[in-house]
């Protein structure tokens, strides 16, 4: 009797320590039977990135954010994650910070580099991707575009000979071709239209989910309000930024696709100057628009309506 | 006048010996040995007798907060690991450990105090005394000994089944699947919670037993007055859990 | 030597207790007579420091209750065995158990010698093999017989019997008062007979108290009973001796009539 009361009790004891600590490990995201290594990332910019938010690669979790420090003397944000054993991060992986915090969650991604790479290091420090604008990026692979150039240029000379022998030809197909790209144009801004309305509509969903929301600010109400204000934050601004985001992009897809297809395409793009001055417009508004995302973001919270309803 | 005085002192004198049974009970901590086999036998019929009743109220506490959670959520804007995020907290942090300490202040704090009240009542207690026991340490500290160090355990069962269960209705009744839900769950699970859900739970325990204690040590008047003491420690200890829990959200949250 | 020195005690308004002062002898057999709710009980619990006097002083060896330590007050409680009036077994044990109690806490007996000697117990109060009985399947004599079974266990100095033979028929009565004054005479225990059966009185009790009206109206030795020494306790005597109807106990005090 007496000894079976002990043994119950020392039973039940020693199984919820074993039950509290297995389930500690397993919410904290730690793997419960394998191993880790420890990689460091350093960031302008934290985000409201946190310690165990998750590590992912190609959207699958491979690991969680082991610590978040602000480096005061160099300015940055020094991040420490915990990667799962049996993960290799080739060298050359790129990391960023991704998310909104509340909804989706702040995580950190990690972009592999080729595969064919030796793995880093335990302890190695990925870096963020190359930041900058359409522009800047271009002029990082000056070097490249340069030779590149050297050969268009090239090829030019025998294009531009071609050229004003087909121009010649009434039957070219220059203009068909010059025709279709219009069009092409038509259809992208068109499409915006129709974006505009899912966007709305979009909108107007969310203002039902906040409703739903608002009956959890009794108990969670901090945190909720601050993740759908931030939510809020971002959706003003994709708003107003995606139309011209998508204009912009689609507009600079097909012109390098134009421009990958060949000598020839090349050769007539550089005779059309409409064609020209819009390219170069485009590059400059997608230049101006991520610049003022990286340098105003309070200009996209002026039109925070949603937040009004709390 | 005086019978005014006499209401407005009756809750300091109250204090005044709960807390004095609370020193002698701590005073005879270093007789413990002698109890040994006291400590035992209550840890036993506070806690592991209460294993069962705890879980299925855990378990029921998780499965209801998790289909209300994902019928309060709907909305395709919203990911649905939402709900293991909501819910994985709110069990850890309040409602497996407050609804346990409910049931518990019926259970254990109904039993101990009815215990206690008749062994008073029919001079048991003073049996104990006159025989040279220290009755405080014999029947008192045990009951409240077995409650600190069991009530964690209750909570451990009950939040890991609470939210089993959480996860067992989300994923066969289709709200949610078990993979979703714990990536809610880790997305935003904080290393504190756990502590102090724990925290919660020995304060309760500590409640619910003393009070118990108190109540039945201090029984007067007959199965009448068992029954008022019996009554009064669970109703006690249910609005001491309340007001505790608030205390313990503002001061360590 | 038990000795009570201006004992006073009430409860709240109703005052139960005013001015009481005896001693118990060591090794007599003192009876404590008097009506139903006199105060016999709030004084044997006196004794024990059960009670804290109102004013007045309980000494036990020499030791004042009222100033003891708790843990000095455990040492002498030691000395006791207390007979409550409901019996006060632990309901929660059998009947064995009960009696082992006392033995496993404060006796270095091995279990085979405290099974003897709670069988021993058992037979003095004419009651074999009843040991897995729990109290709530036992008689309310029963009860009675296995409470004094636990108070003498021990072996101890004093023993407080709370109406020892109330509830009994005659002859069980017959061997509860054989018993105290066999411990008393053989043992030399000191022993405190509340009581309200002058049979009992009469047949163990070396001196009597009689409490009446709040205050120990008289003490005396129990041959003195004969001398008709007080009116209000004659009536007394005479009521319980006509309420026993006992022929044979109510010829000694009606010779000189
Ligand atoms: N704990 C208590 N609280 C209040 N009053 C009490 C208490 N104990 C005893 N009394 C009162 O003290 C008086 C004496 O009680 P006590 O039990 O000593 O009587 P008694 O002489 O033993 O009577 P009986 O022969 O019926 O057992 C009674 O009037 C009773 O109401
Ligand atoms: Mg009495």
């Amino acid at each position: 009797m007496q000894y079976s009361n002990e043994l119950k009790v020392g039973a039940a004891l020693i199984l919820s320590v074993i039950i509290f600590f297995v389930g500690f490990r397993f919410f904290q995201d730690l793997p419960l039977f394998q191993g880790s290594y420890m990689l460091n990332a350093t960031f302008e910019e934290a985000s409201g990135l946190g310690e165990g938010n998750p590590v992912e690669m190609k959207g699958v979790s491979v690991g969680t954010v082991e610590s978040v420090r602000l480096d005061q003397n160099d300015q940055v944000v020094r991040v420490q994650m915990r990667i799962n054993e049996n993960i290799r991060v080739p060298e050359g992986s790129t990391v960023r910070v991704t998310g909104f915090s509340g909804v989706t969650g702040v995580r950190l991604v990690i972009k592999p580099g080729p595969a064919d790479n030796p793995p880093v290091t335990a302890g190695a420090t990925l870096s963020p991707p190359p930041q900058g604008t359409v522009l800047e990026r271009l002029s990082d692979q000056a070097p490249a575009l340069a030779s590149k150039a050297d050969s268009v240029l090239n090829s030019t000379n025998t294009t531009m000979q071609a050229l004003s022998d087909q121009l010649s030809n009434p039957d070219s197909d220059v203009r068909t071709t010059l025709q279709a790209f219009r069009r092409t144009m038509e259809d992208v801004e068109s499409i915006t239209e129709a974006e505009k309305e899912t966007i709305r509509q979009f909108l107007s969903n969310l203002e039902a989910v906040s409703g739903d929301l608002r009956e959890f600010t009794g108990t969670r109400g901090d945190s909720l309000s601050l993740a759908v204000d931030r939510l809020n934050r971002s959706l003003t601004r994709l708003d107003r930024s995606l139309a011209s985001f998508e204009r912009s992009t689609a507009t600079l897809d097909t012109l390098t696709t134009k421009l990958n297809e060949g000598e020839g395409t090349m050769g007539r793009l550089i005779n059309d100057p409409s064609l020209y001055n819009r390219a170069d417009s485009v590059a400059a508004r997608t230049n101006r628009l991520l610049l003022d995302f990286q340098e105003n973001p309070s200009r996209y919270l002026e039109d925070m309506t949603l937040v009004k309803v709390f | 006048m005086s019978s005014l005085l006499e209401f407005l002192f009756s809750p300091l004198r109250a204090l005044g010996r709960y807390s004095i049974l609370m020193a002698r009970a701590a005073a005879s901590l270093d007789e413990i040995r002698t109890y040994w086999s006291n400590l035992f036998d209550q840890m036993v019929r506070i806690g592991i007798d209460s294993i069962p009743i705890v879980s299925l109220a855990g378990a029921f506490s998780g499965a209801v907060l998790t289909v209300q959670t994902s019928y309060q959520l709907e909305s395709p804007f919203i990911p649905r690991s939402i709900i293991g995020s909501i819910v994985v907290p709110s069990m850890m942090l309040e409602l497996s450990v407050v609804v346990m300490g409910f049931i518990l202040a019926g259970r254990v704090g109904a039993r101990i105090a009815a215990e206690l009240g008749t062994m008073r009542v029919s001079e048991q207690i003073d049996a104990l005394e006159v025989m040279g026991l220290n009755s405080v340490g014999f029947l008192v500290l045990p009951r409240v000994l077995a409650g600190v160090l069991m009530f964690p355990v209750l909570y451990v069962a009950s939040c890991a089944i609470g939210i089993g269960g959480g996860v067992a209705v989300g994923h066969f009744g289709g709200f949610i699947t078990a993979g979703e839900f714990m990536d809610g769950a880790r997305q935003f699970f904080k290393p504190f919670d756990p502590f102090f859900g724990l925290i919660k739970a020995v304060t309760f325990g500590f409640i619910v037993t003393s009070i118990a204690c108190y109540k039945g040590y201090y029984t007067t008047s007959g199965a009448e007055g068992v029954g008022d003491s019996t009554t009064e420690a669970a109703v006690l200890s249910c609005v001491f859990i309340l007001v505790a829990d608030l205390i313990l959200a503002v001061t360590l949250l | 030597m038990i000795r009570i020195e201006h004992l006073s005690k009430g409860f709240g308004s109703l005052e139960v207790l005013n001015d009481i002062s005896f001693e118990v002898r060591d090794g007599e057999t003192l009876a404590i007579i008097g009506r139903s709710g006199s105060g016999k009980s709030v004084l044997m619990k006196h004794m024990v420091g059960l009670l804290k006097p109102d004013a007045g002083h309980v000494h036990v060896d020499g030791r004042d209750l009222c100033c003891a330590e708790y843990g000095e007050l455990r040492e002498l409680r030691k000395r006791f065995g207390v007979l409550f009036q409901g019996g006060a077994l632990f309901d929660s044990m059998d009947t064995f158990d009960n009696i082992a109690f006392p033995l496993e806490y404060f006796s270095d007996l091995t279990s085979s010698e405290v099974e003897a000697r709670v069988e021993e117990c058992l037979s003095l109060v004419n009651l074999e093999g009843v040991g897995a009985k729990k109290p709530s399947e036992l008689s309310g004599g029963m009860r009675k017989r296995v409470a004094l079974a636990r108070a003498i266990a021990l072996e101890p100095q004093y023993i407080l019997y709370d109406e020892p033979t109330s509830g009994l028929d005659p002859e069980t009565s017959n061997t509860i008062d054989q018993l105290i004054s066999h411990l008393s005479d053989e043992l030399n225990v000191t022993s405190v007979v509340v009581t309200h059966d002058m049979h009992s009185v009469l047949t163990s009790a070396d001196r009597v108290a009689f409490l009446h009206d709040t205050n120990l109206h008289w003490i005396g030795p129990v041959d003195a009973l004969h001398d008709r020494p007080d009116p209000v306790l004659d009536a007394f005597v005479r009521a319980s001796e006509y309420h026993l109807g006992d022929p044979s106990a109510s010829v000694p005090l009606t010779q000189d009539s």
